[in-house]
């Protein structure tokens, strides 16, 4: 048996349920314990224009999407235009001869199934085309079927009996049609060990991983790419008791949060950079009130409504100078889902510990790119309130002071209601029990007492860069956030010439350890979503240290593994 | 032991000009804390930025001096998180009907249990004296010599017609009356405003209390329906006789009582359910 090891493309009209289809092809292949990643791609529309989706599957480990494709599925004529040109050597395209209109050539080979006809012989309608190419598609695969039944039934249970047999009818028809009309394929797909591993998009980690943290309340306002969390949490939410608040604006969203925060709920929001730029005022509000919270921004290129469904890594040095003035916050930035998942709850705990915002930094790409989860990977967080002081022990309190100047610079916190725990929360600077003051000796002490927070999660929370590959390699990628998907994809064809440091905790950053560690590195290639090369700016400001080569991308594309190994290519000579 | 207004008082002596309309509002408000007999950790109070919001330093117990025109937003997160405090909101006529404008809308629709009390005094003080939202038109200060081209906005109307449940206003200068209708505002279940006629020595020469009290009549309990929009808007269209008391009152469930989420008690006080995330996992498989 050869390496499985392909990508399947289904594109379409918008409407026609192609991030369905990708949905539950992904499903199917992580049931037989293959590796997935699904990648979508879409314009901002509802009805027409051109969508995709692509799976890629392997027996191995996989990270990301790949440029060309195994198994291509048309649901129209565009689809076959758009993307006959990015095929791997014996390629399939599998189309309906009724609807999509293709041309020879001696690069693929075509395979046609009066799909329209079909389904409606069956008495489906034309949106269930997209399940019989499913079918056929893993007919071809000669996937089990059994398996493919189990995912149809699970995603329409809510839709009842009928529309789940009337779906699997249509898939048991694709089945049917490639027994009578066999075609050869070189990947076979049999069932694999047991791996325990899940599929989800990063918006789905970060609102489990929410869920998992004990979050009480989420406040948002929909905008793509973050709107799935506020989705995602309220169709939980009868499970989870979480208060899911559509709310009227983003000011009202991170206002809500400040309240929250001062009744002593777990809180978090979720928007992209536009929402947050609504969001700035508030923002500097829950850090001089020093309120616990946490903040999904979910980044699209930009400026203004920008890219709405595309994705990038511009927003970093906006969300650590949000706000006017001075004060701490935390940036974390998941690699991946399961990061996602592990990170928000780490952002839960740190918000409470530090009583500051923290930041989950994501883009399209990880919001609604699927990933394979690894069950073993998966952590659940002790719940940490920091100095958030229980109801019994308040009680014996005199002269509580919310904003007392300590050591660590964090303070003890009460919640509204506790007795003897009464303080002003204040959007003026303010002494130690929350009066305003102009005093210098007492604002400065509050404000050294604010940035304290920042040096003592430096010292014992910042967590330095992951490292993948070989540590005498002759060329280091550098990279954050979600680009890490495509570099390991890459990494698998690059051998010990090349290896990899990934930070996702990358606001503040810790200057020692990474003078330290950058030094160690011969040739380096920085890789990230925005143009001026943020992060490697921030490197610089806080190490002096500067990377001796650049992969920048912004125009709204995730970075393709190819074009990671064209780069190093390049760089290396050879 | 029965409380007094002034055992609501912080240390910190009131910094308002001397015959601020804000110190009959402040008194109000004791005497309605008071009256509840209420501790300090029995309430919140949300204060915006303005004249009105340097009382955050002057009432003591638990309170959030906010950020100019969201207190409305931060008192929903307040009530959200522990349904069961008292919430009311401090803000002034710029705060609430120049900034807050969504909230303000979106606070009334979604009825909130909250009482905001804007101090309306038709100019802006703290910035030293430029029109207001409730300006009259024509009216010259600094930012406004020619005179000001806009028509005041009509705070009441607005509140009315996005669905507040409890709609009342009350004059600084009449601290009895201030008082009792602060009171049913803070009783009444769901989004109360009351709109406070708060004259500004300093600043404005023209709403002043000499003004409001030739301006102003007690609405009469039998000879107002309270329970009609339309009466109650009527009410509010007029700019030379301003009612004060109840306008509008309605029955409505608050926003809190039908949030399921929050139906076995308050959302700081009821069991951690992480551990539902397991179950949830299925469905990623």
């Amino acid at each position: 048996m050869s390496k499985i090891d392909f990508t399947w493309k289904i594109g379409g009209e918008a409407g026609f349920g192609i991030a369905s289809a990708g949905l539950i092809f992904a499903k199917t292949l992580n049931r037989l314990n293959y590796y997935v990643y699904g990648y979508l791609e879409y314009p901002s529309l509802i009805r027409g224009g051109h969508n995709v989706y692509e799976v890629h599957v392997s027996g191995e480990p996989v990270y990301s999407q790949e440029r060309q494709v195994d198994l291509l599925v048309c649901l129209n004529t565009e689809t076959f235009n758009l993307h006959k040109n990015e095929l791997k050597k014996d390629a399939i395209i599998i189309y309906d001869p009724l609807k999509t209109q293709v041309e020879e050539s001696a690069n693929y080979k075509l395979y046609a199934v009066e799909v329209s006809k079909i389904v409606k012989e069956l008495g489906g309608l034309p949106v269930m085309e997209n399940n019989l190419f499913v079918g056929i598609s893993l007919a071809l695969l000669q996937a089990d079927k059994e398996a493919i039944f189990a995912v149809v039934s699970d995603i329409f249970t809510d839709k009842g009996e009928a529309v789940i047999s009337l779906n699997e009818k249509i898939i048991e028809a694709g089945y049917d049609f490639v027994t009578a009309h066999p075609f050869s394929f070189s990947q076979k797909i049999e069932k694999l060990g047991e791996k325990n591993s899940y599929v989800m998009t990063g918006n789905e980690a970060i609102s489990l991983g929410a869920i998992a943290a004990d979050c009480r309340l989420y406040a948002s306002y929909p905008m793509t790419p973050a709107s799935s969390i506020l989705h995602i949490l309220a169709g939980y939410s009868n499970t989870s008791k979480m208060v899911v608040k559509h709310v009227g604006d983003e000011i009202e969203a991170i206002n809500l949060l400040v309240g929250a925060s001062f009744s002593g709920v777990r809180c978090m929001t979720g928007t992209s950079g536009g929402g947050f730029a609504l969001m700035n005022e508030g923002f500097g509000l829950a850090g001089v009130t020093e309120s616990a919270m946490v903040l999904v921004i979910s980044q699209r290129p930009g400026p203004a409504t920008g890219l709405p469904t595309w994705t990038g890594q511009a927003d970093l040095q906006f969300v650590i100078h949000a706000a006017q003035d001075e004060f701490p916050r935390i940036v974390l930035a998941p690699g991946d889902a399961e990061e996602a998942y592990n990170l928000t709850q780490e952002a839960f705990n740190l918000a409470d510990k530090y009583q500051t915002p923290v930041f989950v930094l994501s883009d399209k790409y990880l919001s609604e790119g699927l990933y394979y989860l690894q069950k073993e990977n998966l952590q659940k967080f002790p719940i940490n309130r920091g100095k958030l002081i229980p109801n019994e022990e308040i009680k014996n309190q005199t002269n509580f002071l919310r904003y007392a100047v300590t050591k660590d610079g964090i303070s003890p916190r009460s919640v509204a209601g506790q007795e003897n725990g009464e303080y002003l929360a204040n959007s003026y600077e303010h002494d130690e029990r929350g009066f305003a003051t102009e005093d210098a000796i007492v604002v400065k002490n509050q404000k050294d007492k604010r940035q304290q927070k920042s040096l003592n999660y430096l010292d014992n929370d910042f967590v330095g860069p992951s490292f993948y590959g070989n540590k005498e390699a002759e060329l280091t990628i550098i990279s954050w956030g979600s680009t890490k998907a495509p570099v390991l994809e890459a990494m698998k064809n690059l051998g010990d010439k090349v290896n990899f440091m990934h930070f996702h905790h990358v606001y503040p950053l810790n200057s020692q350890l990474l003078s330290k560690i950058l030094s160690q590195t011969k040739k380096s290639l920085l890789l990230e979503g925005n143009g001026t090369g943020q992060f490697g700016l921030l490197l610089r400001e806080q190490t002096g240290w500067q990377s001796t080569h650049l992969m920048l991308k912004y125009d709204g594309r995730p970075f393709y593994p190819e074009e990671i190994q064209a780069k190093i290519k390049e760089i290396l000579g050879n | 032991m029965v409380k007094q207004a002034n055992d609501y008082n912080t240390t910190i002596r009131p910094t308002w000009c001397p015959g601020c309309g804000n110190f009959g509002i402040w008194a109000a408000i004791k005497n309605v804390l008071a009256s509840k007999n209420w501790e300090g950790h029995n309430y919140v109070i949300v204060y915006g930025v303005g004249c009105s919001g340097n009382m955050a330093d002057f009432i003591g117990g638990y309170g959030l001096h906010s950020l100019h025109g969201r207190s409305l937003p931060n008192a929903e997160g307040i009530k959200l998180g522990n349904h069961n405090l008292p919430v009311i909101c401090v803000a002034g006529d710029g705060d609430t009907y120049g900034e807050a404008g969504n909230h303000l809308i979106h606070a009334a629709r979604a009825n909130h249990d909250i009482t905001l009390i804007v101090h309306d005094n038709r100019i802006y003080g703290l910035t030293t004296g430029q029109a207001s939202p409730t300006s009259e038109h024509g009216f010259k200060a600094k930012s406004t010599p020619n005179g000001l081209i806009e028509y005041p906005v009509n705070g009441l109307a607005l509140a009315i017609s996005e669905g507040a449940t409890f709609v009342a206003q009350g004059f600084a200068g009449e601290l009895q009356h201030l008082t009792e209708v602060i009171k049913k505002a803070v009783d009444h279940k769901g989004f109360s405003i009351v709109n406070v006629f708060q004259p500004c020595v300093t600043w404005n020469k023209l709403d002043t209390f000499a003004y409001f009290k030739e301006h102003t009549y007690k609405l009469e309990e039998d000879k107002h329906d309270r329970h009609s929009k339309i009466k109650a808007i009527e009410l509010t269209l007029d700019r030379e006789r301003l009612p004060l008391g109840v306008l509008y009152e309605e029955e409505r469930p608050a926003y809190h009582e039908q949030e399921a989420s929050l139906q076995e008690g308050t959302l700081i006080s009821r069991k951690d359910y992480s551990d539902s995330v397991t179950e949830l996992f299925k469905d990623f498989r």
